[in-house]
């Protein structure tokens, strides 16, 4: 919807005319083909809710341990999971294997941009 | 295959090939043929348009320029060593013509003796084509036009490699999905067996492909390898997997047992003499038919005060289960206690290869006992307390 | 580091493994510290080297030794005075080690990170290995604490004896640890990489 320029006037100032502001293209209007790696540090917070089981537990125990066998190995069972496959993800990156996937790592990424860039 | 042939007789016949190639620049057609690249039934009559501009590509040029100087690089090489040759032959009175390359060797040992240790570093002689390594030919005719269709590649062997193995890959699938129609299986008796095997290290594929190849594209050679050989019909093409595969040195067998000797009690014997550890040295005997009996420089086990040393002398006479049954004497210098009684433990782990069986051997073996410790005492480096620590850092 | 190319393979004192897959592979060297005598054993291996200092491991084998010694006599003289319990009474020195580091091993740690300018101590999960050295080091560090006229075998004997029971300085300091990482809780998906 239009606002009528009156409007504008009532608060003292009018619309800048796009045609007197012309539209250049400084840089090309397109996409890179590569990612920078900063923001891909990922999160190494795991297993959260067994933490969070095991507190209470031990908390109603009085914090001994015989009380809480099942929670304690469910907890380090989920984070030897945990760092397993952080340990695999790691060594296929390394090797510049590139699965399919949404959860992809700047290096995967950028092969991937490599084999299909944008259209010239 | 035959385009090979053709492409080493081309750089034998640099001389000419330079020739034909100017000569070929003059006439027409050239450039139509080289433009299209499955140029068998394309003709000149075909793209007229195309034949008024021919000249021979910069690359053509370049090339042809390396490989006249590479030729004749060669020849005098050639020309040399075969001059050199011929004064060694003189030099050490034999004829010239029947003069081997083991006579050079032997010549060249004799005349430049070298206390070098290591033997890549002695003075040698032996033909260039040993010498340098060998070149790719010619990969394109006169005219310019590759003979290789992946030539573009710029790897043209390792891309055919590619595609060959997934050619293979390809054609056994085909085979389980017809054999899964007719309900048949797998041979299990047939199954390729890799167990022993290891594919072509890289260097060695390399020099297969006359190529070099990056990392990652080594990866992608054994990547594809895995999967055809993980196919559980893969000992169809045994042949073609046989090829990229090289056997493993079976550590078991490595070492040949020496057969033990007779003392004038009658007793059998065995000496290993040379075993070291660290800075230690040591000679040891095992005896045979004995009663345990150990002794070190003429001292028996005490020659040890520590706990840990005497553990590691009993080490393989309990593991392979002889303590008791055979003597062993030793003569030790050099090195700290824990070093002469490694050096010594290797000793008769060595010498009991002689008494015990295969398997005991092997599992020595595996235990540790039969492999030399060559570690050695790390140096100490400037700028650092010691050989990896540092000093501490201060900001003034 | 190491001395030998990544594809050596560890000892092993097993006899019966499988040969056929590992006859190609080469084996590293045994290291002056393994043997198959009956009183070798990983854990305390391990523990001798922690006790170690400036590289005087005949020192700490001996005083292990000793540890070792003073727990078998403390244990058989409990077992005479006991008068009808006595078979929870273990009197093996090593399987008692075992019970007090496997009582003392911790489940989390708290580390510090740095969030906004202030610092919060984040209860982070133990890997094995850490929780083994942690549990040894506490049980050190307890026996270091001691009069100068106490010998350390003997401080150690008692440490390890409490520990195995589930009582002492180091359990105590094991749920000390676990009480703060359970009050710092709030603070665990500040974890990060």
């Amino acid at each position: 919807m239009r606002i009528p320029g009156a409007l504008y006037a009532a608060r003292g100032r009018k619309p800048q005319n796009e045609k007197d502001v012309p539209f250049q293209e400084i840089l090309p209007l397109r996409l890179k083909n590569t990612v920078s790696g900063k923001a891909d540090s990922g999160s190494d917070v795991a297993c959260l809710q067994e933490m969070g089981v095991l507190f209470a537990c031990l908390k109603d125990n009085e914090f001994v341990e015989k009380y809480c066998h099942k929670e304690i190995s469910q907890f380090q069972k989920c984070y030897k999971f945990y760092m397993d496959r952080k340990f695999e993800a790691k060594q296929t990156v390394n090797q510049g294997i590139v699965q399919p996937g949404n959860n992809l790592n700047y290096k995967q990424l950028n092969k991937y941009m490599r084999r299909f860039p944008n259209p010239q | 295959m035959s385009l090979r042939v053709l492409s080493v007789n081309l750089l034998k016949n640099n001389r000419n090939f330079i020739q034909n190639a100017v000569r070929n620049s003059k006439g027409p057609g050239v450039q139509a043929l080289a433009l299209a690249p499955y140029a068998t039934q394309v003709t000149v009559q075909a793209t007229p348009a195309a034949v008024q501009k021919q000249k021979v590509s910069k690359a053509m040029k370049a090339y042809l320029e390396r490989a006249k100087e590479h030729d004749d690089f060669m020849k005098t090489q050639d020309l040399e060593f075969q001059i050199g040759k011929r004064h060694l032959a003189n030099m050490m009175g034999a004829d010239a013509e029947t003069f081997t390359q083991e006579d050079i060797d032997e010549a060249i040992a004799y005349l430049f003796p070298s206390g070098l240790f290591d033997k890549r570093a002695r003075p040698a002689m032996r033909s260039p084509e040993e010498v340098f390594p060998a070149r790719k030919a010619a990969e394109f005719d006169e005219t310019g036009r590759p003979f290789h269709s992946m030539f573009y590649t710029g790897k043209p062997n390792f891309f055919q490699l590619l595609h060959d193995i997934v050619e293979e890959t390809n054609k056994l699938y085909d085979l389980e999905e017809r054999m899964l129609r007719r309900g048949n299986k797998p041979d299990e008796n047939q199954k390729l067996e890799t167990a022993g095997f290891q594919l072509l290290p890289k260097d060695q594929l390399e020099r297969v492909l006359v190529e070099h190849i990056a990392d990652i594209e080594y990866q992608n050679f054994t990547n594809a390898m895995d999967r055809l050989i993980s196919l559980p019909y893969s000992y169809k093409s045994k042949a073609f997997i046989e090829r990229y595969l090289k056997p493993l040195i079976d550590q078991s067998k490595q070492l040949e047992v020496p057969k033990p000797k007779i003392d004038d009690q009658g007793r059998q014997y065995i000496t290993t003499y040379e075993c070291l550890r660290k800075t230690a040295r040591a000679d040891v005997t095992v005896r045979l038919p004995g009663t345990g009996k150990i002794t070190i420089n003429g001292q028996d086990i005490s020659y040890f005060s520590s706990e840990e040393c005497k553990e590691q002398l009993l080490f393989p006479l309990n593991y392979s289960e002889m303590l008791g049954k055979v003597d062993v004497e030793a003569n030790v210098e050099g090195g700290g206690p824990s070093g002469q009684a490694g050096a010594i433990r290797w000793g008769i782990a060595m010498s009991l290869r002689s008494f015990v069986d295969q398997e005991m051997i092997e599992s020595m073996r595996l235990a540790g006992l039969l492999t030399r410790d060559y570690r050695r005492r790390e140096r100490k480096k400037y700028g650092q307390e010691g050989a990896r620590r540092k000093y501490t850092w201060k900001k003034r | 580091m190491s001395m030998y190319p990544s594809h050596f393979a560890e000892p092993s004192l097993k006899k019966e493994t499988n040969r056929s897959s590992a006859s190609h592979i080469p084996v590293k060297a045994a290291t002056n510290d393994l043997s198959d005598s009956i009183f070798y054993g990983e854990l305390k291996n391990k523990l001798i080297k922690y006790i170690t200092k400036k590289g005087n491991k005949s020192l700490a084998r001996e005083l292990l030794t000793e540890t070792f010694e003073t727990i078998k006599r403390t244990q058989i003289e409990r077992l005479i005075l006991a008068g009808t319990e006595k078979e929870n009474i273990i009197i093996d020195s090593e399987q008692l080690l075992k019970n007090a580091i496997e009582n003392a091993r911790p489940l989390l740690q708290l580390s510090a990170i740095k969030r906004g300018g202030v610092k919060y101590q984040v209860p982070v999960p133990v890997t094995e290995k850490k929780s083994y050295f942690l549990a040894m080091k506490w049980l050190l560090d307890a026996a270091r604490e001691k009069d100068r006229k106490v010998h350390l075998p003997e401080k150690l004997a008692w440490e390890i004896l409490d520990a195995a029971c589930g009582q002492g300085r180091v359990i105590k300091k094991k749920n000390d640890l676990h009480r703060q990482c359970e009050s710092n809780r709030a603070y665990a998906h500040y974890r990060w990489s």
